[in-house]
């Protein structure tokens, strides 16, 4: 069974909390990084 | 060649609509170089691995996914690769919501992405109704009462395995391929929408009916390889796939049986036969699709759509869960304790079931003798310890899983029955302890440590309310009408007025095209036009 995480009344998993917090990771870092391979200059 | 010749019709049709260079670019406009741009192939790519392992699976079937490590294996592929999906997918959203997206024409676009989303849900839901294990079994049982409160239960059964198997592996995956195809194909053929118009900057106005040459007119553009780019990421998604697959696995908890819980909680499963008999069990009591009592009905306002769709799935619980399993059984003792019962008044019926209920529940050590009898203190008790005594043998032989769930027949894929005899008690009692339950965050939650259905978020969360229409009696018709209201309010951004203009307010397109707007402010000269600029169009529907 999952680890908890309690916010308030609200429980939520911890592998639901990490795949949450990826996602936001992951889109502030497709925010800073450019695509890979398109120089042009 | 003549005009008759309907093979050149369609060639020249699929070339004039579908030109080779738009559907397969070599070239990109100069301010797509954020990696955000990545998502969508994200997607594509993970949509790809579910196809190829879901077929496998299919191919298969339950057995080898259950017992075989190769199957378990390509299961959990199909698991993480679900999960990308809707990882990328979702991202893909927030991404396209920020630009902005939907603007200069792109209207439709945005509407078939919305919609890939929904049927993307709908197929995940379905597929994890078809895992065909505990998870399969306890998000059938839950979600069965918001499909029976808007009516469409009957015919969209999540308790049958059959049906939803089919919805799972052909009919929703067909309509997302299409939508996708669809998705992409307007993507390609209008091209990518240019960044908010930077203060003074002069372009090409976007008007209705443009073509991508004219969009793109002025606009800088940039070798591009799409090809390339997918072979990349699609490497990289299913490098990451096969990983968490092989390093996680995946969660297949073993399927609750009438056997299994006939075993381990004689008690409680007698209790449970009980109430199927004297009519106070839940399923007798539910209303439609299964009789026409009114315990579970759910209505909006005046209008239940549950009653008005009426019972099309009628089980008589009595019939079904005692009497039927105990016709099979060639025993006088049993027929005639049967023939007792059935004499006898509703009143006598009721003391009998009364009393037996009270013993059952003072019963605590789950205690049965030599025969496999549950042992009771002397009551009057009438035919109820003969037939149950009898009931529970033939449960805890694995002859009821069997009866409930083909009766004469052979082939049968309906658990409807099954499942809502388990719903009684087992099911929620060992999803209570696993915090599945609603008011847990239940449908986004898995068994065991993996991650669940992040992504229906949206749907659990009204189950949390502590008050108002989402926590009484029809909590899952006004859950159903509020998702529907939010899922038609995402799908229609494009026409929304002040919606659709957030992402300006927000800014963060400043950042995503922020090169484009770098270079735009280094050059003191305005792009070139081959006419004057006009105001530039900011919502541009079609």
């Amino acid at each position: 069974m999952s680890q908890y995480v309690q916010f308030g009344a609200f429980l939520i998993t911890v592998p639901n909390l990490i795949v949450i917090c990826a996602m936001i990771v992951v889109f502030v870092a497709g925010l800073i990084l450019r695509l890979p391979g398109h120089k042009q200059d | 060649m003549t005009k008759s010749n309907w093979t050149l019709a369609l060639r020249q049709w699929i070339s004039k609509r579908f030109p080779s260079d738009q559907v397969l670019p070599d070239e990109q406009p100069a301010y797509v170089r954020s990696s955000l741009y990545l998502l969508g192939a994200g997607t594509l790519v993970s949509f790809a691995i579910i196809i190829l392992t879901g077929v496998i699976l299919a191919l298969f079937g339950p057995q080898w996914w259950h017992e075989s490590a190769v199957g378990h294996f390509v299961n959990s592929l199909h698991f993480w690769s679900v999960q990308a999906f809707f990882f990328f997918m979702a991202l893909h959203l927030w991404t396209t919501f920020f630009m902005g997206a939907w603007r200069e024409g792109r209207a439709k676009t945005w509407m078939i992405g919305v919609l890939a989303f929904i049927v993307s849900i709908l197929t995940a839901f379905t597929g994890y109704l078809s895992q065909t294990n505990f998870d399969s079994q306890w998000i059938a049982a839950s979600a069965k009462d918001l499909m029976n409160s808007v009516g469409v239960g009957g015919f969209f059964n999540p308790l049958n395995f059959g049906q939803m198997y089919t919805y799972h592996i052909f009919v929703f995956p067909a309509v997302l391929a299409a939508v996708i195809v669809i998705h992409i194909l307007l993507v390609r053929l209008r091209g990518v929408v240019r960044p908010y118009p930077a203060r003074g900057e002069q372009r090409e106005p976007y008007h209705q009916g443009m073509t991508q040459k004219q969009y793109f007119r002025g606009v800088r553009m940039a070798p591009y390889d799409l090809v390339r780019e997918i072979t990349i990421v699609g490497a990289v998604v299913l490098a990451l796939v096969l990983i968490f697959a092989g390093v996680f696995s995946s969660g297949d908890e073993r399927p609750l049986t009438l056997q299994s819980v006939a075993q381990s909680d004689p008690v409680g499963f007698t209790t449970v036969s009980l109430s199927e008999l004297d009519g106070s069990s839940a399923v007798a009591g539910y209303g439609q699709p299964y009789n026409s009592a009114t315990g579970a009905t759910q209505a909006l306002g005046p209008i239940s759509f549950q009653q008005l769709a009426g019972v099309t799935i009628p089980i008589d619980t009595a019939q079904v869960y005692v009497y039927g399993p105990l016709a099979t059984v060639h025993n006088s003792a049993v027929q005639a304790a049967i023939a007792t019962y059935k004499a006898a008044s509703a009143d006598q019926q009721s003391k009998w079931s009364t009393a037996y209920s009270d013993a059952l529940a003072k019963n605590t050590t789950e205690a049965i003798d030599a025969n496999g009898n549950l042992t009771l203190p002397a009551g009057d008790y009438g035919p109820l310890p003969t037939m149950f005594n009898e009931l529970l043998a033939n449960a805890r032989s694995g002859a009821m899983d069997g009866i409930l769930l083909a009766g004469s027949k052979f082939y049968q894929t309906d658990y409807t029955k099954s499942l809502l005899f388990l719903n009684e008690s087992a099911l929620p009692d060992k999803a209570d302890a696993q915090h599945l339950a609603g008011d847990q965050w239940g449908m986004m939650n898995e068994p065991g440590a993996y991650p669940g259905q992040a992504w229906l978020w949206l749907y659990t969360a009204w189950y949390q309310v502590p008050a108002g229409p989402f926590n009484g009696p029809n909590a899952d018709v006004a859950v159903a009408v509020v998702m529907l209201i939010l899922s038609a309010t995402l799908f229609l951004v494009p026409v929304i007025p002040g919606l659709r203009r957030l992402p300006e307010y927000l800014k963060l397109y400043r950042v995503i095209w922020r090169d484009h707007y770098r270079e735009l402010e280094g050059s003191n000269r305005p792009a070139p036009l081959e006419r004057p600029a006009a105001t530039p169009s900011r919502s541009g529907q079609q």
